[in-house]
């Protein structure tokens, strides 16, 4: 198997990062022991109505979000020939992703007015997914050179030759 | 490649057909003749201007087959370019009106306030109360709360555990408990405590108190906008006039500030916060951690 490339091993990295970091916002978002609210803490923000959508905490979509990038990139190791396709998936969840969170980020700033440390780290970890995901894209669909010699088909083996 | 597509023009009545195999100027007539070979004027006209080059024989067959692959070959770079370009803009399209529909969500599922709603107050009003104090003022044990009325663990405290400790303790004249404000969270949470003492000074501190648990919403959202604290009075039965110049004129706006202060010069990070009997301010994790304190501080 040819060597993968350096920037599908780092984006497998990242997911996995953003899966820790969403698991345990996930984790804290269902904890019902909570019980202080704390300056600048996360409580605040995920305690804020803007934690849910339609009851489901943000940090578990954020979760689903990381968990489904891991796979799909797990999958182009397994099927790089269709690495393309899982590509262009990838870049698509993240790019939602980062601008998503770009969007949650506002809210900590300039609504709740309280910062939560675990949310900007993931918000920084899809960035990251977004840039290498489509840095990626670029390589694959990168057009192959026109003075690339045509590859002659394999040659197959003796049992299968015609007999005369 | 050096090809001509099929049906080009080309003025040099030398021959028939070029070299390349394309026609030529009076080539074209002969071209669509059908009397190539002979396969008939109707279908060598449809070959001709069908994507299909029709067939040849000879050195000139070996021409069209070049001109057959070079098309293919076109093709596909025409085809390879199209699917490049869609692996580009479909995921940024579907991404693009994912996050539309996520934020035009979470923007209408955290705006929608709900009705101003009144609690049952009576656990309060059936033992001793006295402004900010509940039950007896000879009780052995002093109990200070420290709360900020947007804070979701202080309504959490407050609607799941706080009846248990008025039953048990304070109903029982063991505890004499005690709210300050530790508002913190944002404008709204000092709104909401200004507007508690408008009510202190109409004797009805823990009906409001109650109420405003019930009836919050979420952070600095409008849950404890002057118009919904306004309604809150309404409900809880205030002379609403009363505390609207109350609320108005920030007549107790100072009062809070001092409090909050005294807090934190206590210790106070976060809320709820307890003291037993003036100890160092303290968070809980559960009623357990709560009760015992009492319970060690019980004669």
């Amino acid at each position: 198997m040819n060597r993968l490339p350096r920037w599908s091993l780092a984006s497998t990295a990242l997911a996995f990062a953003g899966v820790g970091v969403a698991g345990y916002l996930t984790l804290v978002a269902f904890d019902q022991s909570l019980l202080v609210c704390g300056l600048g803490d996360c409580s605040t923000v995920q305690n804020s109505p803007y934690a849910k959508i339609a009851g489901v905490p943000i940090a578990l979509l954020g979760l689903l979000m990381y968990l489904a990038l891991f796979a799909l990139s797990l999958a182009r190791w397994r099927w790089w020939q269709k690495a393309d396709v899982l590509t262009s998936a990838n870049a698509g969840i993240a790019l939602a992703g980062t601008l998503y969170s770009a969007y949650l980020t506002y809210l900590e700033l300039f609504v709740i007015h309280a910062i939560c440390q675990w949310c900007v780290t993931s918000a920084l970890i899809v960035t990251g997914l977004m840039l290498v995901e489509f840095w990626g894209l670029r390589q694959l669909l990168r057009p192959a050179p026109l003075s690339e010699p045509v590859t002659p088909p394999p040659k197959r083996g003796r049992r299968q030759q015609p007999v005369p | 490649m050096n090809v001509l597509p099929d049906t080009t023009l080309v003025i040099s009545p030398d021959r028939n057909v070029s070299s390349s195999g394309a026609p030529r100027f009076w080539g074209v007539l002969w071209y669509h003749s059908g009397r190539r070979n002979g396969i008939g004027r109707r279908k060598a006209w449809a070959m001709s201007t069908s994507r299909e080059l029709p067939p040849r024989t000879g050195s000139r067959a070996e021409q069209e087959r070049l001109s057959r692959r070079a098309q293919r070959k076109l093709e596909a770079e025409r085809r390879a370019r199209q699917r490049r370009r869609l692996l580009v803009i479909v995921p940024i399209v579907i991404a693009l009106v994912a996050v539309g529909i996520g934020v035009w969500w979470n923007q209408r599922s955290a705006q929608e306030v709900a009705a101003v709603q009144m609690p049952d107050v009576s656990k309060y009003t059936s033992v001793p109360h006295d402004g900010r104090f509940l039950g007896d003022p000879n009780a052995p044990v002093h109990v200070i709360e420290w709360g900020d009325y947007q804070c979701p663990a202080c309504k959490s405290f407050e609607q799941r555990f706080f009846p248990t400790i008025l039953e048990q303790y304070i109903a029982t004249g063991k505890v004499r408990w005690e709210f300050r404000d530790f508002a913190f969270i944002g404008p709204e949470s000092a709104r909401a405590a200004e507007a508690a003492y408008c009510a202190l000074d109409q004797g009805k501190f823990w009906e409001f108190h109650a109420a405003l648990y019930a009836n919050q919403t979420g952070e600095n959202v409008g849950a404890f906008s002057d118009r919904r604290l306004e309604e809150i009075a309404r409900v809880v039965g205030l002379d609403v006039g009363q505390f609207r110049s109350c609320l108005r004129d920030g007549t107790h706006k100072e009062d809070v500030q001092q409090m909050v202060r005294e807090a934190q010069s206590l210790g106070v990070r976060a809320t709820p916060s307890f003291s037993v009997n003036g100890s160092a301010p303290f968070t809980i994790r559960s009623l357990g951690d709560l009760t015992q304190r009492i319970e060690e501080a019980l004669p």
